[in-house]
């Protein structure tokens, strides 16, 4: 595919006329304001990004460690915890690195409203604000016993194995679906030496309507597999078939440790959210495609902030 | 007896809507006794049929127009009649009888101007301020050829984008935009076929061969009843029929395309066949260079072509047939050999494009007040875009040849079959009713990609892609154009269309009205409105300016499109000094719903969904002013046209569902044209055109962001869609034409300046590597010059 589109534009620009040349275009000077970025999940303690805009003609290197910025967690309007800057500027070329991590210790509650505030000298304060949902929906029988421990040949070391789980694990979902809510599964060691299984990529297995939601089934989702919802009852067993065809990374160490199943109840606000970015990031440099505006719910700023809720459970 | 007709209107509610009922009932009465006066008005010189002419009774100014076909019919009372027979650089004729039954009386009109005092008081009802239509315009074929062009091809469309109320896409485009509509909502009409696809060359140029045309009429806004299927336009352009006097041939060499005609009598006053064609040719002459200087031989072909052919049958003074074709095509590709050590390769890619019309007519006069027209068309569009690698090696020792070959192709288009009835009923000169019916079968190819790997591991040969969907469209119409009094003329009318797909059908009724009112010293003030809707949409992606169009049928999931549009405006003709202008201002307000765009992030190539799936529905809006003064006649003629608009879009998953202008919202637009015949033989011609910058996204800020999948990107944001305007645009044309009487014939000397000021207009811009913005700009001052001949 990439290949035809260069073909076009080869075509097109070979043909053409063209006369370039820099211009004094009238962008508008841009203010820098505060991004933020925040998904808080109830049960669990706040996380939020913060960084700051920058003007589009300017450079990457522009962007600054806003290190001194107050983030303050307000819940129904009263401040309950400030959140503090989280040095991992030495993880700064690892895979998942984040600018500006700001954590806090007040674990966030289901059905309360929250405000993340930033305030730094530089910058007009801005904030967000959100609720968290309750999570109805049990995760319960998981049953891990086709689960198997395999092995394969290290690419770094002939002679040396590594070792991995393999096989499917069943579990049941039950509980009332809440309009406009999305529910995300993800599944990982207890331990959380791998963020979760690498399955064979596939196309996320959709579900758009609570009665449609196959029973018995077996799947083959991405990481993350979504069931978007509408009222009605959820009462379904699913399979999912981890490493089919062996890990291919980050490989446990612990083998012994429970299967973690991970059920993120998810606002429709956060669900169209992540599909923009995922828009942003697949359109990236193609000229064939529109360009991308994500939704920005920070007043003062721009970014976004979100709650969900999450039911964790073990297989040990 | 003689007949009237009383008019009600009923307004009535359903489903939420009004409609607007017309009854025409019929009331007897005895008045005095008429006679109808019809027959066929032509060219005297080439038997070519004139289209709108003018014809009236010089006593009582009752007067009638030529039809599409140049048809008229003239009721008046028994008696000495004189009527006077007129059109548009041709003299006129007057005709002084005694109308005691229903006669039949063909005239041929002398093509020049006959100006004295007596074509001046007798030519009231050609004044703008007579007609009832409003927003509509005809450009005369010879205007077109006289227009400085880009590279010395003169072109119908870029004459179209120096009107009011029409803009122009980007630099060089051919396509149209009109009064804020998109570029798939101009139904474009070639001898009454629909033409998908109006461009060649990436948009540079027209699929128009002017020296085949004979009429072009553009409608802006006030369609009347017998228009439908699109929301913002009509270009209806019928084609030259042969002349049936004798054979002649004209045509020009350009600098990147030559063009002949030939036309003539296959039996005199009864038979003419007309044959047109066009052709660029720089792929030809760049040939030998282009496989000299790549080391891999590579062969280029860049090229398009017209052919437009007519044959035109009087069978008798009742009947006519025509069979009329267009073919063009745009064909941009390359192909390479290229070896080492044992293995040959082949590589070859390229894109195209065209389209194939037919039409079949049949003419009748049924009787001298009925008009038939009946049509059987056939229109077809493709767009293909492909590649292919092969490899061959000898295997050695064995001596097997083996090879392997991988092919890419997409194609999509839309192939339509129809026929269509119409009749021009003119029962008294002060109505003008039409009325007629059609349907059309739609068949349409959503894109289909095809893949054929062929090596030693596997064999692929399959296709991905929607299945082809067919649709059948039809439609019934009736309007009547009714004098009521002295001063108040309406265009009263009702379309009522209907498209079966899928199951689905969806059923439209679209009432139209348009009215003029006569005021003092020539005044007019002009009102209409109209409802229309669209069957069809057009994706075409606003980024990279490509002739990806696709044509997909209305669905349940995308429903047709709908728009209303009312306009006001006042026109008057003006006479400064013997010098004769007309003026017309006309405001307008149109709002469009289910308008379609791409989704943000859809991808036009993308196969992982549905066309369906990569587009919203929203809404439109646009209104506007329009100021237009033209002088037609005289040593200088010309006009000059403004245009102060506005026009939004509004969709829910598109700029977070607030309004954002429309990437063709041009505040002001303005042109002016002008020719100046300095002698008899030369000419000098200019125009020069200004437009607001189009509106485009730009980043004007940009933030991390954290992705699902835990990875930090860089977003490039901006406040709203379409927030930035690009730098203005304008630009001076020129050309000076030398004409000779030869012994052969006639030649002509073209020669011009496209950009004479050499202003560097934007054609895109963007953001480069250094953070610095660059601007693309397409054409500098290019010269240009043609040898036209005629004989």
């Amino acid at each position: 595919m990439k290949f035809l589109r260069y073909i076009i534009l080869f075509t097109v620009i070979g043909f053409n006329i063209s006369c370039e040349k820099e211009i004094d275009v009238d962008l508008p000077d841009h203010v820098a304001k505060i991004t933020i970025q925040c998904n808080l999940i109830s049960g669990e303690l706040p996380e939020a990004t913060v960084s700051h805009s920058i003007h589009s003609v300017n450079s990457r290197d522009d962007f600054k460690v806003l290190s001194d910025a107050e983030v303050v967690l307000f819940e129904n309007s009263v401040p309950v915890d400030t959140l503090k800057y989280y040095d991992n500027t030495s993880d700064e070329y690892s895979y998942g690195f984040r600018l500006g991590v700001f954590k806090g210790d007040y674990i966030v509650q289901s059905e309360k409203s929250y405000k993340v505030q930033v305030n730094h000298k530089n910058y007009e304060t801005a904030y967000g604000e959100t609720t968290c949902p309750t999570n109805f929906i049990e995760i319960s029988e998981i049953d891990v016993s086709g689960l198997k421990i395999d092995s394969m040949e290290s690419y770094m070391e002939e002679g040396v194995f590594d070792y991995y789980r393999t096989g499917k694990v069943t579990f049941k979902l039950t509980g009332p679906l809440n309009n406009g809510f999305h529910y995300y599964i993800s599944i990982a060691d207890e331990n959380r030496e791998v963020d979760a299984f690498e399955l064979i990529s596939q196309d996320p297995l959709i579900v758009t309507d609570g009665n449609n939601i196959s029973e018995d089934g077996t799947i083959y989702p991405s990481d993350n597999l979504h069931i978007s919802s509408s009222n009605g009852n959820l009462n379904t067993v699913l399979t999912i078939d981890i490493n089919p065809q062996g890990a291919w990374s980050d490989f446990e160490k612990d083998l012994t440790d429970g299967i973690e199943l991970r059920l993120e109840t998810q606002s429709e606000e956060y669900y169209q959210f992540i599909k923009k970015v995922e828009e942003y990031e697949n359109s990236e440099g193609n000229p064939f495609t529109e360009m991308v505006f994500l939704p920005n719910n920070i007043k003062g700023g721009y970014g976004f902030i979100s709650g969900g809720a999450v039911q964790k459970k073990n297989s040990l | 007896m003689a007949v009237n007709y009383l008019l009600i209107i009923l307004l009535i509610k359903m489903k939420n809507k009004y409609y607007l009922i017309f009854f025409c009932l019929l009331t007897g009465s005895v008045f005095s006794q008429k006679n109808t006066l019809s027959g066929y008005l032509t060219d005297k010189l080439t038997g070519e049929q004139l289209i709108g002419a003018t014809i009236y009774n010089s006593k009582t100014y009752e007067g009638t127009t030529t039809n599409a076909y140049g048809f008229y019919s003239l009721t008046m009372d028994t008696g000495k009649v004189s009527v006077v027979f007129n059109y548009l650089g041709y003299q006129y004729q007057i005709i002084d009888t005694i109308l005691n039954q229903n006669m039949s009386i063909n005239i041929a009109l002398e093509p020049g101007e006959r100006i004295d005092e007596v074509v001046i008081k007798v030519k009231p009802n050609t004044k703008i301020s007579e007609s009832s239509q409003m927003s509509e315009i005809s450009v005369p074929v010879k205007v077109i050829k006289r227009m400085p062009a880009i590279l010395g091809e003169p072109d119908l469309i870029k004459t179209l984008q120096l009107l009011p109320g029409v803009q122009s896409g980007s630099e060089g485009s051919a396509g149209f935009y009109v009064r804020g509509g998109g570029p798939d909502q101009n139904l474009v009409l070639l001898d009454g076929a629909p033409l998908y696809n109006t461009s060649h060359l990436f948009g540079f140029f027209s699929t128009f061969n002017p020296d085949a045309l004979n009429n072009v009429k553009l409608v802006k806004g006030g369609f009347p009843a017998r228009y439908g299927g699109r929301l913002s336009s009509v270009l209806d352009v019928s084609m030259k029929e042969g002349n049936l006097k004798k054979w002649n041939a004209e045509g020009g060499i350009g600098l990147i395309s030559s063009r002949l005609t030939v036309q003539g009598p296959i039996i005199k006053d009864k038979m003419s066949l007309i044959l047109s064609g066009r052709r660029t040719y720089y792929d030809i002459l760049a040939a030998p260079f282009i496989a000299s200087a790549t080391p891999r031989g590579t062969r280029a072909a860049f090229y398009f072509y017209d052919l437009n052919a007519k044959l035109n049958y009087k069978i008798s003074d009742r009947d006519r047939v025509y069979i009329s074709f267009y073919n063009g095509k745009d064909k941009f590709g390359f192909k390479y050999k290229d070896s080492y050590d044992n293995v040959t390769s082949k590589t070859q890619a390229g894109i195209g494009w065209g389209n194939l019309t037919s039409t079949l007519r049949w003419n009748r006069i049924l009787n001298e007040k009925l008009f038939m027209n009946v049509c059987l068309i056939s229109s077809k569009f493709k767009f293909n875009v492909g590649a292919s690698e092969e490899y061959s090696w000898t295997e050695t020792p064995s001596g097997n040849l083996n090879k392997e070959r991988f092919e890419i192709d997409y194609s999509s288009g839309i192939d339509d079959f129809g026929g269509k009835v119409d009749f021009d009923w003119i029962p008294k000169s002060n109505h003008f009713v039409k009325f007629g019916g059609g349907v059309t079968n739609h068949k349409f190819s959503t894109g289909i990609f095809s893949f054929k790997i062929d090596d030693s591991f596997e064999t692929i040969d399959t296709a991905i892609g929607s299945k082809p969907v067919s649709s059948i469209e039809s439609y019934v119409y009736i309007e009547d154009d009714v004098k009521l009094t002295k001063k108040l003329k309406l265009n009263l009318g009702a379309h009522l269309s209907g498209l079966y797909v899928q199951e689905n059908f969806f059923p439209s009724f679209q009432p139209r009205l348009s009215a003029r009112y006569l005021l003092k010293n020539d005044w007019a003030i002009k009102s209409s409105y109209s409802q229309m809707r669209q069957f069809i949409h057009l994706l075409t992606n606003e980024r990279a300016g490509l002739p990806t169009d696709l044509w997909v049928p209305a669905t349940d999931r995308v429903k047709p499109e709908d728009s209303w549009q009312v306009a006001l405006g006042v026109a008057k003709p003006l006479k400064i000094k013997k010098h004769e202008f007309e003026i017309s201002i006309e405001a307008y307000y149109k709002e469009m719903n289910n308008v379609i765009s791409y989704k943000e992030g859809a991808d036009f190539f993308g196969i992982n969904e549905s066309w369906e799936d990569k587009v919203e529905s929203g809404w439109g809006q646009t209104y506007g002013s329009e100021l237009f003064v033209q002088k037609k006649f005289g040593k200088l003629s010309g006009w000059f046209g403004y245009t102060l608009s506005w026009s939004n879009r509004k969709f829910a998953n598109i700029n977070q569902g607030e309004l954002y202008p429309f990437k063709y919202d041009r505040r002001h637009d303005m042109s002016i044209v002008l020719t100046y015949d300095v002698s008899d033989n030369i000419s000098f011609s200019a125009n020069w055109v200004f437009g607001s910058g189009q509106a485009l996204s730009l980043p004007e800020y940009q933030y991390i962001v954290n992705s699902s999948t835990g990875s930090s990107i860089t977003v490039g944001q901006a406040e709203h869609k379409n927030s930035y305007r690009m730098p203005n645009y304008h630009r001076l044309d020129c050309g000076m034409t030398f004409k000779k009487e030869k012994k052969w014939g006639e030649r002509t000397w073209n020669f011009g300046f496209y950009n004479a000021y050499n202003r560097l207009n934007p054609f895109f811009v963007y953001i480069n590597y250094l953070g610095k913005i660059n601007q693309v700009s397409l054409f500098p001052i290019i010269p240009s010059i043609s040898y036209n001949f005629k004989f």
